[in-house]
């Protein structure tokens, strides 16, 4: 199972997304369950409250074909509510239930596109068999088999849910004040000459966490590039060319002492990977 | 090649560009004029492409992330199917679609029919033989008076009569849906779970008949399954169809991969099972009104086979019209 889902788009840009998992996507279901089982709750008050009105009326002697025609209606009611609330609100809400919309869950084609309503009605038609046995046991079960974590719905259906965790990054003053101090603010120089600067760290710690992922060629005209700018800071010389590894043996020590460093220079605020501010919380 | 900070000062102008541009859709192009539209159009691929330089360059992971959801959320706007409206659609469908739909796929109706007949048959002969056999399909309560020899159709369509009407239709006909929604969801066992729908249903169908053909009762029976039956059994039927669609999608790639012919299966058989509904709306409407009701038994068995004739007529001519033969 895969944390992200990639779109090969007509440009052949791969665009990621985040996944969602199995904890939040039940969470929402649960949140869905709970509102269905409201309104049924409402719906049977309604027919008790019809009952007891045409028990009184038929002790007048008139029984009620209104109370037939509103219990027949009401019956119909609460299978298109069963049936119909997953397909009926995916399908017209670009994918979310309102439990789906309180857990930032969307459910999307696996092309990327929003669903429609054949996607929403085969998906959530099918959700009775991944309920089976119970609480949705093989769902459950397929999910965390299938690489994009999708249920039989969703692979009958070609659906994913993603994560839709809204950035705000020129939503709130402060984020956009964070990124005018990252961009523009000179990187903070650490007190050894020798050191990592905040933003070199960064470079450095992301080329090499990236490294199993490019190939060699890559490598070896990535690193000395993003290498001769530290090196002329601290008035080392370049490496040969050729020396990749002496350069990532390098790279491993300096990032290695900018970790073992007593006060590390303080990272600006959206640079590390998961940095709070720069993502929004609940809208 | 660009430095990391040469590439970063060089676009971000048309990042806070598309930025802003997107905002003013809100997941609309529509909420867009037409030079705006014009500039999404061209911020795009540029904003697709710096991803991918993004990613080379090895920025850092919160700027990536900024660049790949700009690129994503224009992707979203920009590549959404043609919307038809909705009206005209379901008119296309039922006018059209749905007729050829179903004679494209007739192959899998034969087999679901072959399969539901069998069940049938099988369980009808062996109630003849062993009518106690019955039992285990016919609810008890059909026995009115807790002997066989109670059993009359009289009895059956008097109890019918006692219910009241208009709930009953809407009863019936929701389970009759929910019967089909399951042959369909039930097929993505490779077809299994749909076969197993159709048996229990033949078998019950057979196992009715047996029961009151041991009593004597073959045209009782007849008169009183023909007027709602026929078209409510057809309609279970083409739900069946749908679900072997899938399954033997599934089961039975073909030239496509496994995943891609489950899709496509599950599409048209989506689709096959919405053409049930109206059958079902009907048929659950004369099974509470007609089949109860005082009219003779000719005249009801009439209506039954007239509407399964008038379903069969529409579905084997319906949208024959500008179909290349």
């Amino acid at each position: 199972m895969d944390e992200y889902d990639l779109i090969q788009t007509p440009e052949n840009v791969e665009l990621e997304r985040p996944l969602a998992g199995i904890g939040t996507r039940f969470i929402a279901l649960l949140l869905d369950s709970l509102l269905i089982g409201l309104i049924l709750l409402l719906l049977a008050l309604a027919m008790l409250a019809m009952q007891v009105g045409a028990f009184v009326t038929s002790l007048h002697g008139q029984a009620g074909v209104a109370f037939e025609v509103a219990l027949a209606i009401l019956i119909v009611l609460a299978f298109v509510i069963v049936w119909g609330y997953f397909v009926l609100f995916e399908a017209f809400r670009n994918g979310q239930t309102p439990g789906k919309r309180y857990m930032q869950v969307r459910i999307v084609r696996t092309d990327g596109a929003p669903i429609g309503f054949m996607e929403a009605a085969i998906r959530n038609l099918i959700r009775v068999v991944d309920f089976l046995p119970s609480v949705y046991a093989l769902g459950g079960v397929v999910m965390f088999f299938s690489r994009k974590a999708q249920r039989l719905g969703d692979l009958a259906a070609g659906t994913v849910a993603v994560l839709e965790l809204k950035p705000n990054y020129a939503a709130t003053d402060k984020g956009a004040e964070q990124r005018k101090v990252w961009e523009q603010a000179p990187a903070p120089l650490p007190s050894d000459p020798k050191g990592l600067t905040t933003q070199e760290y960064q470079i450095l710690s992301n080329y090499w966490m990236r490294r199993e992922q490019l190939t060699l060629d890559a490598r070896m005209r990535l690193l000395p590039q993003l290498l001769r700018p530290v090196l002329e800071r601290m008035g080392e010389p370049p490496f040969p060319s050729s020396h990749l590894e002496s350069m990532e043996l390098w790279v491993v020590r300096k990032l290695g002492e900018a970790n073992a460093a007593p006060a590390p220079p303080a990272p600006p605020a959206p640079s590390a990977p998961s940095a709070p501010p720069a993502w929004g919380g609940r809208p | 090649m660009m430095t990391a900070s040469q590439f970063l000062q060089a676009r971000e102008p048309a990042w806070r560009q598309l930025e802003a541009l997107l905002d003013r859709a809100a997941g609309r192009a529509g909420r867009l004029d037409g030079q705006e539209l014009h500039e999404l159009t061209r911020l795009y691929p540029a904003v697709a492409a710096d991803v991918a330089r993004a990613r080379l360059l090895g920025l850092d992971a919160a700027r990536q992330r900024r660049v790949n959801d700009l690129a994503l959320r224009a992707h979203g706007i920009l590549y959404r199917h043609r919307r038809v409206r909705p009206a005209q659609r379901v008119r296309q469908f039922f006018l059209r679609d749905y007729p050829r739909l179903f004679r494209r796929l007739r192959g899998y109706f034969a087999l679901t029919t072959a399969i539901f007949l069998l069940a049938a048959l099988a369980t009808y002969a062996t109630v003849r033989v062993r009518p106690s056999v019955a039992y285990v399909f016919v609810p008890h309560g059909l026995d009115v008076g807790g002997t066989d020899d109670a059993v009359t159709a009289d009895d059956v369509s008097e109890r019918y009569r006692q219910m009241p009407q208009g709930i009953m239709a809407s009863a019936i006909t929701t389970n009759n849906i929910q019967v089909a929604f399951l042959a369909f969801a039930l097929g993505i066992f490779a077809g299994i779970g749909t076969c197993y729908v159709l048996l229990v249903n033949g078998m019950m169908l057979g196992a009715f008949f047996g029961h009151f053909a041991n009593h004597g009762l073959t045209y009782e029976v007849w008169e009183f399954l023909t007027p709602h039956g026929a078209l409510e059994i057809f309609a279970i039927l083409v739900a069946g169809t749908a679900g072997l669609r899938m399954g033997l999608a599934l089961a039975v790639p073909g030239s496509r991969t496994r995943g891609a012919s489950l899709r496509h299966g599950a599409r048209e058989a989506l689709l096959l099972l919405l053409g049930t509904l109206p059958m079902f709306i009907v048929a659950g409407a004369v099974e509470s009104f007609i089949t109860p009701s005082y009219l003779p038994g000719e005249i009801k068995i009439a209506i039954g086979v007239s509407l399964l004739g008038l379903t069969l007529a529409y579905l084997v001519v319906g949208g024959r019209r500008g179909q290349a033969a």
